[in-house]
């Protein structure tokens, strides 16, 4: 029995690290709202300071994302950088609109990928100091601050998204640089 | 009568000189402190304040003529005869004038100390420090250009504590095989 149990967790572990970024990052093979239950983003849509985020379906990119234990499924990314303040806002949207509703909080757990050091680290842990404050309206924009000055660089930004009926999640591949100033901020939560 | 009254001024002038001893050497250890902080000051040149906090703790304050001031908050924690700190090294921090407060990197040697054995001190131990354990902790220091690390070793268990230079984040892990395992995480400063 013990080592059925073990030869399982061998197998799992093995299998984790082994996955690719299609099954990493595919939604939950359920119908409804069971559809977002892995909560990795298919349920919303993202903008950072006007840019939409897409899917990050580079294997190789991927790979190199997540050969950094950060603990984030990164299956997203932003084409261009973004300000080091970045606005971000969030819609019910993508393959089940109704998971979500109206927006509540948007929360961000930020990596510095270049911060993680393989001689030392056994893990990346999120940069301390780090939270989001509404422009206005909560279905508006959200503005990342933090204590100390953001690095320019590679980052992944984990969004958790709050809404009135569930929350979502998108961990982010995007670059961070401090000269680009934030996107316009939506204090009304009308949106466009 | 006059005899009882002499060995109780004798005493108290004892017990005062203790506490005189005691703040003399926790203010030491906040000025070293402050050395080491990497916040530029001139100590010497700084007024001092002293309040003394609960039954075994002091709050120092040093302010320069420009209105900035270091504050350091410390108990006497490395006393085993002491059960009022709640944890082992001190608080450091700096206000500019009219500035926002920021902590500073101060003891971090004694921090993961005092992580490490409110991991390892049985559950139902009250105390916040086991001094008996503290006692057993040999810490050396490997740092490097972007992390502060303290090798631990307890009982011939190897630790260590990794302490982020960038925002004051750490772990304390246990060596397991090639592997190191969190046991405690948190922000030092």
């Amino acid at each position: 029995m013990i080592l059925q149990t073990l030869t399982a967790f061998v197998l799992s572990t093995t299998l984790q690290a082994q996955h690719s970024q299609k099954e990493r990052c595919a939604h939950h093979q359920a119908s409804g709202e069971m559809m977002c239950v892995d909560r990795n983003g298919h349920c919303m849509d993202v903008l950072v300071d006007g840019q939409n985020t897409v899917a990050l379906t580079d294997e190789a990119t991927a790979q190199r994302v997540h050969a950094i234990k950060h603990d984030q499924d990164v299956c997203w990314q932003l084409m261009q950088p973004v300000s080091t303040k970045l606005r971000v806002s969030a819609k019910a949207g993508g393959i089940f609109p109704a998971f979500l509703g109206k927006i509540e909080k948007i929360d961000a757990h930020v990596f510095q990928l270049a911060d993680f050091d393989p001689a030392v680290d056994s893990r990346l842990d999120q940069v301390e100091g780090v939270r989001m404050e509404a422009d206005g309206d909560p279905n508006g924009t959200w503005s990342l601050t933090s204590e100390r000055p953001l690095k320019a660089g590679e980052y992944v930004v984990a969004f958790q998204v709050f809404g009135v009926g569930n929350w979502d999640k998108q961990a982010v591949l995007l670059k961070l640089d401090p000269v680009l100033p934030p996107g316009p901020a939506d204090k009304t939560g009308v949106g466009d | 009568m006059r005899a009882i009254c002499l060995t109780g001024l004798l005493l108290l002038n004892g017990f005062a000189f203790a506490a005189g001893g005691t703040q003399a050497v926790l203010r030491d250890r906040c000025v070293a402190a402050i050395g080491a902080s990497g916040q530029p000051a001139d100590v010497k040149a700084l007024h001092e304040t002293a309040i003394p906090l609960a039954e075994s703790g002091f709050l120092f304050q040093f302010a320069d003529a420009a209105g900035a001031a270091f504050s350091c908050q410390i108990c006497d924690d490395g006393n085993p005869a002491n059960h009022a700190c709640g944890s082992i090294g001190l608080e450091l921090s700096w206000r500019p004038k009219d500035g926002e407060m920021k902590r500073l990197p101060a003891e971090l040697d004694k921090k993961c100390v005092y992580f490490l054995q409110k991991e390892m001190k049985p559950r139902e131990e009250a105390l916040f420090i086991d001094h008996a354990i503290v006692k057993r902790i040999q810490v050396s220091a490997d740092h490097t250009d972007t992390r502060w690390i303290y090798k631990m070793e307890l009982d011939d268990n190897a630790f260590r504590c990794v302490i982020r230079k960038s925002d004051g984040n750490f772990r304390v892990e246990r060596q397991t095989g090639d592997d190191w395992r969190p046991i405690a995480a948190g922000v030092l400063f």
